[in-house]
């Protein structure tokens, strides 16, 4: 699993950001991936979207005052998988 | 980072909010990631002082190495070798153990029929304005999608008409 999504799935089960609370993606995602080179990048992004395809992270559009931002929460009814999705490498 | 996220995670709830525990919660959180002292600082609300401080502290005792130098910035990492390091990583690994069994939506029911009291009610929108299965609901819109919603079933009691968007 990419360093970067676990971090950012580890960071969101510490912080309890699960079903109704959510936060916004893009000041998430550049903070965890504001190091990465070009290649790491590219391999982040492509497990991120299999992470929101397979509704491991639930994306939502939140409306604000001045338009609207897409939010990141993480599915409750897939925890479980989550955490075991951290725990995996750490065995390794 | 935001306001929310400057909540306090499970690891500072369970062994205090401090701001050495704090960086040592960032440290785990990104454990396998090289970061900079100036981004913790930012996202952590701590001084930058503050921050080369403890980060000075948990290198002597061996908790992080350097990693790289990127333009000008020293970036740091984990030192996962270190035996304190590794008892730290398990409480922390317990401490998302716990948030995921209190918060794990288990005694999720999606046929209305089979459903007993407490138990949550996966349904569609225009089903829940009413009656499922003879019994009543009370919606709990939790956010996941548009069209779905959870519903927590209480039965032998008069419907709760709560509009929906």
């Amino acid at each position: 699993m990419n360093p970067s999504l676990k971090a950012i799935i580890s960071l969101m089960l510490n912080k309890r950001v699960i079903g109704g609370k959510h936060t916004p993606e893009e000041k998430m995602i550049s903070s965890k991936t504001k190091w990465l080179q070009k290649e790491e990048y590219k391999e982040f992004e492509k497990e991120y979207r299999d992470a929101i395809n397979n509704q491991l992270i639930l994306k939502i559009k939140k409306r604000t005052g001045k338009g609207s931002d897409w939010h990141i929460s993480l599915n409750p009814r897939k925890l479980k998988e989550l955490y075991e999705m951290i725990g995996v490498d750490e065995n390794e | 980072m935001n306001e929310r996220m400057n909540e306090i995670g499970a690891f500072c709830e369970t062994y205090g909010n401090t701001i050495p525990n704090r960086i040592l919660e960032y440290l785990m959180e990104n454990k396998d990631l090289d970061f900079a002292v100036g981004d913790m600082a930012k996202e952590l609300q701590i001084s930058k002082p503050k921050s080369y401080e403890i980060i000075g502290e948990f290198e002597k005792k061996g908790y992080l190495k350097k990693s790289r130098i990127v333009g000008k910035t020293q970036l740091y990492i984990l030192n996962k070798e270190s035996s304190r390091v590794k008892l730290f990583l398990n409480d922390f690994k317990e401490c998302l153990r716990l948030v995921v069994e209190e918060n794990s939506e288990e005694s999720l029911c999606e046929n209305p029929n089979t459903c007993k009291e407490g138990d949550y009610l996966l349904a569609r929108v225009f089903r829940l304005r009413g009656l499922i299965g003879g019994k009543t609901v009370t919606i709990v819109p939790v956010g996941t999608s548009y069209n779905r919603v959870v519903a927590n079933v209480r039965s032998n009691r008069k419907g709760i008409n709560k509009r929906l968007r």
